[in-house]
């Protein structure tokens, strides 16, 4: 299917879950790319789209772009399929493949620590650019050559993910450790992190219905890289990055976030900015319902 | 990089009995539906969790905060009127309506994760409380 085709498609996606469901308010993180241990609510579908403007030294500047389709299967497990794709200036617009993940709350009650395991499965080609993560040794000059180069190399990868995350007095504090391994027998398993801190700006709702009250914006601060691989772990010849964030969750359901990142060293692009919209409808698992007839 | 046909298979086979699996979960997304359970549940509350008090139930505000975080979040399964729906029970039951505020808050906090309810850590302390005070005075509303 077409670049062009696949991005029709979204749009059109969008407004038949609009019409054949309802919204509900979501109360969204700001974090982009470090994940808390909060799962989506089961029967919700969250439709997504994020964008990724990042410079590029060597190369041409690029816009990367990805859709998720985020669904509660159950309290205890998320499901979700990413479609990315980028345009690099100067270059062309390519589709560069899709990731499924799965994330699983092992524990049934709130801890000190709350686990949650992510599993991913990707089919990217090399000319994805969105860097949702950052594993083993990428660097900015891995983007650097033409899309024509680039979309030549193809990778089928497991990512996991160990989320570790706890709220305190309104704060949130989530650490995921992450370790990829490219299924090509000689690949090495290839590791990274994310770390995130965020905080509503008021942490008891107001009485009004509104939509800038300050507990509808959270704002916080991530901090991801690579750790190199198992042929050479540590943090040579890898990039990291400190990217603020804040979300906006509307009342209508809507959520927007934006976020610049920050390279934190010469291996990393310079400058990351990402913002995001993203729209929860209510009721999709009540349609599978309705489908098979309405038996529980 | 390639990979060999079987994994390539192998992975796409996973991957739709997978999906078929979420579809059929999905369908069956139930909560707790009768007075034995909410007890249960109750019974297992920790006992320090039953005795916390509620710091903003002296809050003129709280009750209204509570009532539109109540509205956002759960009377999609609960009902505006927390008479319940298909994707979750009535609130409206004794089990609940003599629980205290530590046991109330407790459940919003942890959720019923094997049963369908999430748990709603991610709301703030004192909203989670909000919402409490709420279903406090929720007869008297």
């Amino acid at each position: 299917m077409s670049s062009c085709r696949i991005f029709f498609w979204y749009p059109c996606l969008f407004l038949a879950f609009a019409l054949m469901t309802t919204s509900v308010f979501a109360q969204e993180s700001p974090y982009i790319v470090t994940y808390d241990h909060h799962l989506e609510e089961p029967g919700n579908l969250e439709a997504e789209y994020f964008s990724t403007f990042g410079t590029q030294r060597g190369g041409n500047d690029f816009h990367a772009y990805w859709t998720e389709f985020e669904y509660g299967v159950r309290a205890w497990w998320t499901t979700e399929v990413y479609l990315d794709g980028q345009t690099t200036f100067n270059d062309n617009t390519v589709f560069t493949g899709f990731r499924w993940e799965n994330r699983v709350r092992p524990l049934k009650v709130e801890h000190f620590i709350n686990p949650v395991i992510y599993i991913e499965y990707g089919d990217i080609k090399e000319s994805d650019k969105i860097i949702k993560e950052v594993e083993g040794h990428d660097v900015e000059s891995d983007h650097a050559s033409p899309n024509a180069v680039l979309k030549q190399g193809h990778d089928h990868e497991l990512e996991f993910k160990l989320i570790l995350s706890k709220d305190f007095r309104g704060w949130n504090f989530a650490v995921n450790p992450l370790a990829t391994k490219n299924l090509s027998p000689s690949s090495p398993w290839e590791f990274g992190y994310a770390a995130g801190i965020s905080r509503p700006i008021a942490i008891q709702a107001s009485a009004k219905r509104c939509t800038f009250c300050a507990e509808n914006f959270i704002v916080g601060v991530e901090l991801y890289g690579g750790l190199g691989d198992t042929q050479s772990f540590g943090l040579n010849q890898t990039s990291h990055y400190l990217a603020p964030a804040v979300a906006w969750n509307l009342p209508s359901g809507w959520t927007l976030r934006a976020s610049p990142g920050f390279g934190l060293n010469n291996n990393s692009h310079r400058m990351l900015f990402r913002w995001g919209l993203s729209h929860e409808f209510s009721g999709i698992g009540e349609l599978f319902h309705k489908q098979r007839g309405g038996r529980s | 990089m390639r990979m060999d046909r079987l994994t390539l298979r192998f992975l796409i086979a996973v991957m739709l009995a997978s999906v078929s699996l979420a579809a059929l979960a999905s369908s069956s997304v139930r909560v707790f539906t009768d007075g034995d359970s909410v007890e249960t549940l109750i019974a297992n509350i920790p006992q320090k969790a039953r005795s916390k008090t509620n710091p903003v139930e002296k809050n003129p505000d709280a009750t209204l905060a509570g009532r539109k975080l109540f509205e956002q979040h759960c009377a999609e399964c609960h009902g505006e009127n927390a008479n319940g729906t298909k994707r979750g029970p009535s609130l409206n039951v004794p089990q609940l309506e003599q629980a205290s505020s530590g046991e109330l808050f407790w459940i919003i906090t942890n959720g019923v994760v094997r049963s369908g309810m999430p748990s709603w850590s991610k709301l703030p302390e004192p909203q989670r409380w909000q919402i409490v005070t709420f279903l406090r005075g929720y007869s008297r509303y």
